[in-house]
């Protein structure tokens, strides 16, 4: 389908935005377009107004604090795979990134965007939520910071409100001796969906697992933390036959659907795998880490 | 050229076009090029269709400065090719998924049939039609011929210009480098292999020079 | 032999022309963008034209309200099926010999009756794209669903759901008999018997469907389309009823065929819409409705029985092959024939027994796709084959060893193969060529190989006595012209005439040109389907330069008085072979026979092999001009735990007969090869009650960069082909054994057998489980 009868409004600032949010409640935000005008093309979201972040400056930029990293929400995914800070402190996220679509949408796709989008198999989110993430919903009169879990109410559904935007996402540094890895499946090399994807954040201390963080992507209506398999991690010695038993617990806690892509059974095979897939490579990390330091 | 026949509708047949041209194929292929200019005011008289609400703007493209009237709801890729009569750019999908009409914005490849014209206001476009200079073709135009890089040719323009972007950032990719960069074009005639090959080729005389 | 060294060989045939590997006279245009595709053209004052769909598989049309679509500003027509002067007509099989016994009726719009989700049901032009696409949602169709049925075997059934009006489901079917298969299995030691499926396969084509119409003062409507076939003139003037030389087709460089653009796609909907509006009018499908409704590859059913003894020597074959022809009936009748005469693959089988049935149902409708039939059967036959070596201890290159056709030898149908048949060589070779087994990278890695042997028709059935024409014209300064009907796919289908007419008027490729595909202005040639253009035009190009060549050679024997046979062509000169420096240039033999009214022009009509109708009883008899044999080799790794299939090696090894451009040779291995990987392992337009569950190319998905690897292409010249210098087709072959070849790498690999394609990883791992 050809777009059509659209009007599309460029703020220069963030006051401005807000001011056109409140006018137009009916706008919808572009930031990358990469999900906005396929589903507008598909007829599955319509639209007369569109309010473009592109030209607000205080949406880019990936700038070092002093406990973490602050990622503008129009800071494109290929801006995130080449920053040295995020590949420095959150490789994980870099990776994610590297696994989206294809060359041409990193270079369009926002992280504002692919997390707002709330598409349950979105790439970045899993790996965020698993570093401990949080987000700021700006609007007009005030601004609040939410954990990027409680961001997300369902499918390509967020707890934003109209008036509000997403500004950036904060990543604190993690933890020493932390490890993060995310892993992805999906039916081809390149350029297709996540039929299901795991992200894991472990810690060591003393040689047992201090935190430990398991989020499950594209199965269930939104990214969710499978907290009852991070609880069984806690305190524990690593081990195969740990990561197999929460490999199976985590599978419990996966809700997927069958579609096109896959099966409910299926789905819940590759949690189990994926899972014990990135506790494994989470801990050689955090082992690595705490070798460099001895 | 011989006048215009008088029409009800105000058109004119491809007929009296071509008398100028003695007809047949090749005369086929220069009309689009001649009227170009013509085409977009054609449009706008055409039904008196009223525009939804016009911006203008302004693009560069392949080193030449355009200002355009053009409606939000057209892509940059329609705008190359319905407005500028750059149809090497193709469309294929419309969603972003083949690849066909990857161009080169601010140096980065994106997908044109997703990005709107009025964002494209102030920025630099590439198209394949702006990368040869009238002394020589780029180096990666040359290498696809020599390394036949290309079948149907349909998927070529968009499978260069993202070889390009590639190039233009890492000047000796790895074969999996190069396939990672080029997973978001796709060839049906199956000739990846050659691209990849051709790929590796123009990086060395990239390299050379 | 390595890639350089092969080509050295075809540099040291004596060819100064064939067998060089040449950048095609297109490849200019390609890299700069400048080719004009169907949808690169614009006219003044062009409308855009789009059509309304079938939201239903099946249903009653009720009643259609075209107002409100034609009130709406800068529509110039609205049409549907009443507004078509003949909106019916019979399939036609043969561009001249028309076949009787298959007729199967084709709407242009539909009429009173749905038969398939996407069916077209109405058409409208527009000044704009947006005001068309506007236009479509204010018509008004009344529906009225109907049950309809999805599965050929549920429709094949006695009183299943009607599909079309009068016509069983059931379109046709063939029958192949030789002698008695029961005894057959009497003689067996061991019998396999398993059931396979294979899906629809999209072209996926990267340009979709596309044209422009226009219709010029003397009523003579053009339609400058994206084709495979300009023959359809004829039909779109029939629709029309108009007399064929008021239609004439142009046809564009096309953005990939693979015989999704063989039946007619927008020809008649563009004829109409100009026609009507009196003004040019671009109809360009998108992907979507691409997907939605064009004619797919046929899913198949096909039971197999197999019968060998102890030393494996095959006994007895009994198959059972049912497609889906979708809605409407187009090429079935053809693709089924090709099944079954395939049915057997390339092997010496004594007692033979297969019923194939081709039936409607309210799916998409089923037509032509590169290999036509043939890479389905392949499927079963060769899996049957690695079954059966499994239950003899032999190996699967053991196994087929003994069992191949050979020169001198007759199919199942009764058809000796009078040319050198490559088996077991290019199994032998292909094999060979993998080399060393790779070793897992990890524990949940599993490596396997597998083959799969081929044969594949080329030139069209030879009852449909196919012709081809070609003119090749020389000028007085020796630049050559060929003017030939044959369309561009891609593959080098023109710049091929360019190199045998090189070859023999012994002029530079610089100064040939060649015109192709106008229906108007250059001799029919046929359709590019088939994999017959090399061997038909080809042919034909060869017989017209020849003729030139002749009158040539006999004017300058005269000037020289010597025989034209001492006489030969080369670099613009008449050269005495024995005395190579005794040349007269070819100009001045041009000016003499201009003078003396000698003609330095020729259109030459090529025929394939004339034969009638087999015995569709027995099946036995000719079908087929001609086989292209080979044998496909694959090295893969299977992660067991996930099911991934990640490709390591793959080999071509085809007998190519002769390879006129070893480049463009090289591109179609490639190419087919890439295609049946992607029918192996991810495509499969997938459809729940006639409703497509893959619109797009977000869930049909075809291999990308990163899934494929280089392909190690060994091609065999055995000179034996009956195209020009011996060559033989690639096109279609080059994708029939791949996708079995996977299969048998991935089936030993995990020691399982998946009968039905593709090998998704859920499947892989579900068949894991069980086992």
């Amino acid at each position: 389908m050809i777009l059509s009868e659209i009007r599309l409004h460029s703020p220069q600032s963030l006051a401005e935005a807000f001011k056109l949010l409140e006018e137009l409640k009916e706008a919808r935000i572009a930031a990358g377009g990469t999900d906005l005008f396929v589903d507008m093309k598909q007829g599955l979201i319509e639209a007369r107004d569109i309010i473009s972040l592109q030209k607000i400056e205080d949406l880019r930029g990936i700038g070092k604090e002093d406990k973490g990293i602050r990622i503008g929400a129009m800071v494109t995914a290929q801006e995130i795979i080449s920053s040295s800070l995020i590949n420095q402190h959150i490789p994980a996220l870099a990776d994610a990134a590297r696994s989206m679509a294809s060359c041409q949408i990193r270079s369009m796709a926002t992280i504002g965007g692919n997390i707002s989008s709330a598409v349950p198999s979105a790439d970045l989110p899993p790996s965020l939520i698993a570093a401990d993430a949080t987000v700021e919903l700006r609007c007009s009169e005030s601004f609040r910071e939410v954990t990027l879990t409680k961001l997300f109410a369902g499918p390509r559904e967020t707890i934003c409100q109209t008036g509000e935007l997403l500004t950036f996402i904060f990543v604190p540094f993690p933890p020493p001796n932390t490890g993060i890895s995310y892993q992805k499946f999906a039916l081809r090399e390149a350029n297709a969906l996540a039929v299901a994807s795991v992200a894991s954040r472990l810690t060591l201390k003393d040689g047992k697992i201090d935190r430990v963080a398991v989020v499950l992507g594209a199965v269930a209506p939104t990214p969710i933390e499978a907290l009852k398999t991070s609880e069984f991690l806690s305190g524990k010695e690593p081990s195969q036959s740990l990561f197999e038993e929460a490999s199976l617990m985590a599978k419990k806690e996966a809700k997927p659907i069958s579609d096109i892509r896959g099966s409910i059974w299926y789905r819940k095979e590759l949690i189990s795998i994926l899972t014990r897939r990135a506790l494994t490579e989470a801990l050689l990390q955090a082992q690595r880490k705490s070798r460099t330091k001895e | 050229m011989e006048k215009t026949k008088k029409k009800k509708r105000k058109t004119f047949t491809r007929r009296d076009f071509l008398k100028g041209f003695g007809g047949g194929a090749l005369s086929a292929a220069v009309v689009p090029q001649l009227l170009a200019h013509d085409i977009d005011s054609l449009r706008t008289k055409k039904g008196n269709i009223p525009l939804f609400s016009k911006k203008q703007i302004s693009l560069t493209v392949n080193e030449k400065k355009f200002s355009l009237v053009v409606e939000p709801a057209e892509t940059l890729l329609h705008v190359l090719r319905e407005k500028l009569n750059l149809t090497g750019t193709k469309t294929m999908c419309a969603r972003g998924e083949c690849g066909g009409c990857t161009v080169l914005l601010d140096g980065n490849p994106v997908y044109s049939c997703l990005y709107l014209a009025v964002r494209a206001d102030g920025k630099k476009i590439t198209t394949i039609e702006g990368l040869a200079t009238k002394e020589k073709l780029h180096p990666v135009q040359q290498a696809f011929i020599e390394k036949d890089g290309y079948q149907c040719g349909f998927c070529t323009p968009g499978f260069i210009i993202s070889s390009v972007a590639l190039l233009n950032k890492n000047n000796n990719p790895t074969l999996e480098e190069t396939k990672n960069a080029l997973s978001g074009n796709l060839c049906r005639c199956g000739n990846y292999s050659r691209i990849h090959e051709a790929v590796a080729a123009a990086s060395k005389n990239m390299r050379r020079a | 032999m390595s890639d350089a060294q092969k080509k050295e060989k075809s540099f040291q045939s004596g060819h100064k022309i064939i067998g060089k590997p040449l950048a095609r006279h297109d490849a200019w245009d390609k890299v700069f963008g400048k080719t004009v595709y169907a949808d690169d053209y614009f006219l003044p004052g062009m409308l855009y034209g789009k059509v309304l769909r079938s939201e239903y598989a099946a249903a009653n049309i009720l009643s259609i309200d075209t107002s409100e679509a034609e009130k709406l500003p800068g529509v110039k027509a609205v049409m549907t099926a009443k507004d078509v002067p003949n909106n019916e007509t019979i399939t036609r099989f043969g561009q001249t010999h028309s076949v009787g016994g298959f007729e199967g009726l084709y709407r242009i719009l539909a009429y009173k009756k749905v038969r398939f989700r996407g069916e077209a049901v109405a058409l409208v032009a527009a000044e704009t794209e947006v005001i068309a696409q506007k236009a479509l949602k204010l018509i008004k169709v009344d529906y009225k669903p109907l049950l309809g049925v999805f599965n050929p075997i549920e429709a094949k059934k006695p009183g299943a759901y009607k599909v079309g009006e009068s016509e069983s489901n059931v379109i046709c079917s063939y029958k192949v008999r030789k002698d008695d298969v029961e005894k057959g299995f009497a003689l067996s030691d061991v019998i396999v018997e398993n059931t396979y499926r294979v899906p629809a396969q999209d072209h996926a084509y990267i340009e979709p469907e596309s044209g422009v119409a226009w219709i010029d003062d003397d009523g003579v409507i053009t339609i400058r389309v994206s084709t495979q076939v300009i023959e359809h003139f004829r039909e779109v003037a029939e629709v029309l009823g108009l007399p064929h030389n008021r239609v004439r087709v142009i046809g564009t460089m096309i953005g990939g065929g693979f015989g999704g653009k063989e039946d007619i796609t927008v020809e008649s909907y563009l004829a109409l819409l100009t026609w009507k509006t009196k003004r040019p009018v671009k109809l360009t499908y998108t992907r979507e409705e691409s997907i939605l409704a064009h004619g797919k590859r046929h899913p198949y059913f096909m039971k197999y029985r197999t019968g060998a003894t102890n030393d494996g020597k095959l006994m007895a074959l009994e198959a059972e092959l049912i497609s889906d022809a979708g809605g409407y009936v187009y090429l079935s009748p053809w693709v089924l024939l090709y099944s079954t005469v395939g049915a057997t693959g390339p092997y010496d089988i004594p007692y033979v027994k297969v019923d194939s049935y081709t039936v409607l149902t309210n799916n998409t409708f089923s037509s032509a796709m590169r290999g036509f039939g043939v890479p389905q059967v392949c499927f079963a036959y060769e899996s049957q084959m690695d079954e059966l070596a499994l239950r003899l201890n032999l190996s699967p290159l053991e196994v087929r060893k003994k069992n191949y056709l050979k020169k001198g030898k007759a199919m199942a149908t009764g058809r000796v193969l009078d040319r050198y048949v490559a088996f077991p060589e290019t199994a032998e070779k292909a094999l060979a060529a993998l080399g060393e087994q790779s070793k897992p990278k990890s524990p949940a890695e599993k490596i396997g190989r597998g083959i799969a042997s081929g044969m594949t028709s080329y030139g069209r059935m030879v009852f449909l006595h196919d012709t081809s024409r070609s003119y090749v014209g020389l000028d007085m300064d020796g630049s050559v012209t060929v003017r030939c009907g044959v369309q561009d796919l891609g593959g080098g289908q023109s710049s091929s005439l360019a190199q045998i007419a090189a070859e023999v008027l012994g002029v530079p490729m610089k100064d040939i040109k060649v015109y192709i595909a106008d229906t108007a202005l250059t001799p029919l040639a046929g359709t590019t389907t088939a994999t017959r253009q090399l061997y038909m035009s080809g042919n034909a190009t060869l017989k017209a330069a020849k003729e030139i060549k002749k009158n040539l050679l006999n004017k300058a024997a005269d000037i020289l008085e010597v025989k034209p046979e001492s006489l030969d062509l080369q670099d613009k000169k008449v050269v005495v072979k024995e005395a190579p420096d005794q040349t007269i240039p070819l100009t001045d033999v041009i000016a003499t026979c201009a003078s003396d009214g000698i003609p330095l022009y020729n259109v030459a009509q090529f025929n394939a092999p004339f034969r009638e109708l087999i015995d569709f009883k027995t099946g036995q008899g000719q079908v087929f001009p001609d086989f292209t044999f080979g044998t496909h080799a694959a090295e893969i790794s299977v992660d067991v735990e996930t099911g991934k299939v990640k490709v390591l090696k793959l080999v071509a090894c085809l007998d190519v007969g002769k390879a006129i451009n070893p480049l463009s040779v090289e591109g179609q291995l490639e190419g087919g090869t890439i295609q049946g990987l992607g029918y192996a392992l991810m495509e499969d337009v997938v459809l729940k009650k006639g409703v497509t569950l893959t619109p797009s190319l977000s869930e049909y998905l075809i291999p990308t960069s990163l899934d494929v690897v280089d392909i190690d292409k060994v091609m065999l010249e055995s000179g034996d082909g009956l195209g020009p210098f011996g060559a033989k087709g690639v096109g279609e072959p080059s994708v029939t054994s791949i996708a079995p070849a996977v299969v048998n790498a991935v089936c030993d690999a995990l020691g399982i057998r998946i009968f039905d394609l593709p090998l998704t990883p859920e499947k892989i791992v579900k068949a894991l489980k069980k086992s």
